[in-house]
């Protein structure tokens, strides 16, 4: 399949294959996309436990000129990496495809977006969590008064218990009342 | 159930009498039109085939209609004749056209009202249906009472050329982007794919079948004949789409879907119709393979062409509106002309009309939103609308009235073999391309979804037009094709049209949800729409979210730039806080909902001046205390207490009236005062107040308040438990205690009051774009006080309970001191310039319409010297007298609310402002702009 070189080995692959939700001919076209993003320092060859040791470092990635406009970059490397540093891995990267993939169950797409939200790592939306999300969608136009009306609009809408904070399942009760969240949050590889 | 059979009968009554002065008028017309034919035939233009005298009549009249009356005028010079000067004359042909279109439009829209009268026709049977069956009735009496050549008919020139566009344009301004170009590819697939699926299906089937000599009389038909047939009754038709589709409340998927490829389609309907016109015109025999070519390469020509004429056009009115900013009034002249222009010119090179008339408003809409004022858009959004409703309206009566002819030649084999192919290639065809479309979507359609696509297949006056336009000499089974078209329309629409609405029913499709919008639905679909492009990005996949992305990117870096006048206001992302201003405009609304009498009173007090003091307040109580009770108990919210101690008089009432106005008032945003200073006119202001209403906000501000005031609550609270408006007197002196019951005239008199002050801001002031659309503002402030420069009253002015619960430092200078001083700031708006506002000295002639003696001239001026707890004022004292000496305080013209009016009075705390009726009288300006706004939007 297009790679001449065998990136992996058979168990390798399989290992790949229970973990994840795609197939073998999916895995090695994502390592082909892996590899076009840094293509100079990442091996053809995955065979020896590169998988985990190299890492695309995260400036690499911040400096693609898609991205340069995009509030979200830092905190999709942060989500995806595995260690938090924004570095990514080639087993990150399978995993981000992983999420998005078409046989991901919903609750599995509803944590990682939870997680994107959750910038602070402790598993609750706080406001400041909110208004990070908000800054960054509006590009900081918004003032503070601003900013807290809406905030404290969406903690009105979402939160049930009233603890000022959303909890992943309040997240979760909301994300799967938007009609199309499964059908965005996707992506064909 | 009385009164509405009795409105019922009035109606069909009214409808029938109009159906018999518009029948009159035809026979008028007609003999008229016999006498002085000349006259109507010097207007013809059209040159269709089969001209009627009438329907030629119809078309020019609509271009009468159009470009005015001057042309009108010329015809009638024709009959003059020598004859004396006469007092009055009557002259009927020279109106008579467009008073015919006149009468029609008429006639009817009154069927329109009629029958929304009648639920329970409307509800069963589509609108379009009843429009078809009352032109049916129409045609039938003017067949039966006149020769059948005098009938009207649907000329094909007047339906592209005036009755279709506006329902074009409105579809393609009003085409949800977003939904559209999502699915696009799907859309396009149905809509290029589908359509020549079922042309070639249809017209080899029925050739087919002539060939086995099942057609009857018309099985000598050849292969060209059929397809050109195939191609005009395969198109779904827009017109028909939209009229059952909006009854049907579908999801937006699913309606997008069939209404986008009713739309699109139209390319390919205009390029096979005219390719196989041209064909038969060529002859069978002398087709080479050069025609083919050019045919298949006309696709791309057609299509594109009409998409390129229409994103010129839109991206023209778009530039154009940049510079309207002095001239509102024409702005949506612009965009209908506009529209109209890029339809035309595609008409005009064979293009797709359509495909430019939807592109053309997809293109411009979002430049032009951004450029116009709010006003224009609600005139453009409701002209389009009416406009494309009453051309539906005269598209079906006409369809139905165009019928009734002799032009028929009824072949049963023919009428039902299309029929049948029409139902079963077009469900073929959906399933064939929604298995393969599938297999690439992400939100697939389900069978529920394909059986309504399938059956939405609506087939309308566009297959109609078109079968009318063919050349009798060419197609020598026009009478046929005639009949079967109609029978193919009118089964679509009657049966079809009726049953679709139950069997959605049964089939429990999923309906287009009520969309309310939410916040957090809103944020999250942006941000995932940022995140899946970046990660679209990151794995180097150029999917839809890429390209997305990348649109967005240089709309905003570069064409924005140029088509949008406040440019760095648009790129702003101001989705969400157009959300939220929904959401509180809808909190609103709501309230007013709930509060039926609050919402009338506030009419009410509008439209007299007179307010109802008490049932405002308890419906103010209602919308506002509950949540002020749910204050934490553990903090020091003596307001609360005080509050729920059951002051049970109007200053709860008051205290609450203020928090409502405090958290509905308009509060210009900052951030537009910078961008929007010079070109705004006044009446943009909509556009860019943030209409902030938020109980959380408000119990959150007035929590913070309580904190603030921790000193004197304290003492509030010991005193809470027993007199609630006898808070301890430092001095001992003498506390009246007034009771508002007892005396209402009279407002609380706080003997030792804090000194208050009043600072009447005129809106205008702060930017000059503020006008009479802005509200008032209440905010609340404390200024720090000089404790020494009050000489008079060594009484340390004590709060009063009442004053305590009342929001009046709840505002934004809440941190400057504790002092019990508050500054109330009111934006006077010129709207309403005699609303009482505070009736302290600040207000001259301001009258205080609650009040039981309103026009009395202020009875007791407060003299200089008199002490304020002494003040016996009433209420309605107005202003030039209580200008007080010692009043540090700048002129004040509260009629001309230009300059911002600080009205300190520091030396001696004078007069208590009036709670109650001050609060209520200033409730009303904002009401006025509540009402307004929400009018706006509804």
């Amino acid at each position: 399949m297009g790679n001449k070189q065998a990136a992996f080995t058979e168990s390798q692959l399989e290992q790949y294959q229970d973990c994840t939700f795609f197939t073998r001919k999916e895995i090695l076209r994502i390592f082909r996309r892996y590899r076009d993003l840094d293509s100079d320092h990442i091996p053809k060859s995955y065979t020896r436990g590169e998988a985990s040791r190299i890492k695309v470092p995260f400036e690499y990635i911040e400096k693609m000129p898609e991205l340069k406009e995009n509030p979200f970059r830092r905190r999709i490397c942060e989500v995806f990496s595995e260690d938090g540093s924004g570095n990514m891995t080639f087993d990150d990267f399978l995993d981000m495809f992983s999420v998005f993939s078409e046989q991901a169950p919903q609750d599995i797409k509803a944590v990682y977006a939870f997680k994107i939200y959750d910038a602070d790592g402790d598993q609750y939306l706080s406001k400041s969590d909110l208004g990070k999300v908000l800054s960054c969608l509006t590009r900081d136009e918004l003032t503070q008064e601003e900013m807290n009306t809406v905030v404290e609009k969406i903690l009105e809408e979402a939160d049930l218990d009233d603890d000022s904070q959303l909890s992943y399942m309040e997240f979760e009760h909301v994300i799967s009342r938007a009609p199309d969240f499964l059908n965005t949050f996707h992506i064909r590889i | 159930m009385e009164w509405r059979i009795t409105k019922l009968y009035k109606s069909l009554i009214l409808v029938l009498g109009l159906l018999l002065l518009v029948v009159g008028t035809q026979c008028q017309t007609t003999q008229q039109g016999s006498m002085v034919g000349t006259t109507v035939h010097t207007v013809h233009t059209t040159h269709g085939p089969q001209p009627t005298s009438e329907s030629h009549a119809t078309s020019s009249d609509r271009r009468c209609t159009e470009h005015g009356e001057a042309e009108t005028n010329g015809h009638s010079a024709h009959e003059e004749t020598l004859t004396r000067y006469q007092v009055a004359t009557f002259n009927f042909n020279h109106v008579m056209s467009p008073y015919a279109i006149a009468l029609w439009v008429v006639l009817a829209s009154i069927a329109k009202i009629g029958f929304h009268l009648s639920n329970k026709v409307s509800k069963i049977v589509p609108e379009s249906c009843l429009l078809v069956v009352l032109g049916l009735i129409v045609g039938a009496i003017l067949f039966l009472t006149k020769q059948e050549e005098n009938v009207h008919t649907l000329s094909a020139d007047t339906f592209f050329l005036y009755l279709l566009p506006p329902i074009v344009v409105e579809a393609g301004y009003f085409m949800p982007n977003r939904a559209f170009f999502d699915n696009i590819a799907s859309i396009l697939t149905y809509a290029v794919i589908g359509t020549l699926w079922n042309t070639l299906g249809i017209s080899m089937s029925l050739y087919g079948c002539a060939q086995l000599g099942w057609l009857g009389s018309a099985s000598d038909i050849s292969l060209l004949r059929c397809l050109l047939f195939g191609s005009l009754i395969s198109a779904v038709d827009p017109v028909a789409v939209l009229a059952v589709f909006e009854e049907v409340h579908v999801n937006e998927l699913l309606h997008i879907t069939v209404f986008g490829e009713s739309l699109l389609n139209d390319a390919v309907t205009v390029v096979l119709y005219h390719m196989f016109e041209a064909y038969n015109q060529i002859g069978e025999d002398n087709i080479i393979a050069i025609d083919v070519v050019a045919g298949c390469a006309s696709f791309f020509i057609v299509g594109l062409g009409g998409v390129l004429i229409g994103v010129i056009f839109g991206v023209i009115t778009s530039f154009i509106t940049r510079f309207t900013d002095h001239v509102r009034v024409i702005e949506p002249l612009f965009v209908f002309v506009f529209s109209y222009l890029s339809y035309l010119t595609a008409e005009m090179f064979h293009l797709s009309g359509i495909m430019a008339a939807v592109f053309c408003g997809i293109t411009m809409k979002n430049y032009v939103e951004a450029n116009i004022s709010q006003k224009s858009h609600t005139t453009i959004k409701y002209s389009m609308k009416m406009l494309s409703n009453v051309s539906e309206t005269v598209i079906f009566m006409f369809l139905g009235l165009s019928t009734v002819n002799s032009y028929h030649d009824w072949n049963t084999g023919f009428v039902l073999l299309t029929l049948l192919f029409c139902l079963f290639y077009r469900g073929i065809g959906i399933l064939v391309l929604t298995w393969v479309l599938n297999r690439y979507r992400m939100t697939k359609y389900t069978g529920v979804d394909q059986f309504v696509m399938a059956y939405g297949g609506l087939r309308g006056a566009v297959a109609f037009s078109l079968v009318f336009l063919l050349d009798e000499r060419h197609f020598p089974e026009k009478k046929a094709m005639i009949t079967a078209t109609i029978c193919v329309i009118y089964f679509t629409v009657f049966i079809q049209g009726i049953t679709i609405k139950p069997l959605v029913n049964l089939l429990h499709v999923k309906r287009s949800a009520k969309h309310k919008p939410s916040m957090t639905e809103q944020i999250n679909e942006r941000l995932i729409d940022h995140m899946m492009a970046a990660i679209e990005d990151i794995t180097g996949h150029h999917g839809h979210h890429y390209w997305r992305d990348r649109f967005e990117y240089l709309d905003n870096h570069y064409v924005k730039k140029v088509l949008v006048r406040n440019y760095r206001e648009a790129i702003q992302e101001k989705e969400i806080l157009d959300v939220h201003r929904k959401l509180n405009e809808k909190d609103a609304q709501d309230m007013l909902k709930r509060n039926v009498s609050f919402a009338a009173s506030l009419h009410e007090m509008v439209l007299s001046g007179q307010m109802h003091i008490d049932s405002v307040g308890r419906l103010l109580r209602n919308e506002t205390s509950s949540c002020n009770l749910q204050e934490n108990p553990s903090d020091t919210c003596l307001d609360m207490q005080a509050i729920t101690a059951e002051y049970s008089g109007k200053d709860v009432d008051d205290a609450e009236l203020h928090h409502l106005l405090q958290e509905n008032m308009y509060h210009t945003r900052k951030r537009h005062k910078t961008f929007t200073g010079k070109h705004m006119l006044p009446e943009d202001k909509q556009n860019e107040e943030v209409f902030r209403r938020n109980v959380r906000h408000h119990r959150h501000r007035h929590h913070r308040h309580q904190r603030k005031n921790g000193r004197n609550g304290l003492r509030m609270k010991k005193s809470s438990s027993g007199d609630h408006l006898m808070p301890p007197q430092p001095h001992g002196r003498p506390r009246r205690n007034v009771s508002w019951s007892d005396e209402k005239n009279k407002a609380l008199v706080q003997t030792n009051a804090a000194p208050v002050d009043l600072v009447i801001t005129a809106s205008a002031d702060d930017d000059d774009e503020d006008d009479d659309d802005l509200g008032i503002t209440f905010t609340a402030k404390k200024e720090p006080k000089p404790y020494d420069n009050m000489d008079a009253p060594r009484a340390v002015p004590k709060p009063t309970v009442a004053e305590e619960a009342l929001p009046w430092r709840s505002g934004v200078a809440e941190e400057a001191l504790p002092w019990r001083s508050g500054v109330v700031e009111v934006e006077a708006p010129r709207a309403v310039p005699d609303q009482g506002l505070f009736e302290d000295n600040s207000q001259p002639c301001w009258t205080l319409p609650s009040s039981p003696t309103p026009s009395a001239p202020p009875s007791f001026p407060p003299s200089p010297d008199q002490a304020p707890w002494m003040v016996p004022e009433p209420p309605w004292f107005s202003k030039q007298e209580s200008v007080h000496p010692s009043d540090r305080r700048e002129e004040e013209e509260p009629m001309l609310p230009k300059s911002r009016q600080q009205q300190s009075n520091k030396s001696d705390p004078e007069e208590v402002p009036l709670l109650p009726h001050g609060a209520l009288d200033t409730v009303l300006p904002g009401a006025v702009n509540v009402i307004c706004d929400i009018e706006e939007y509804i």
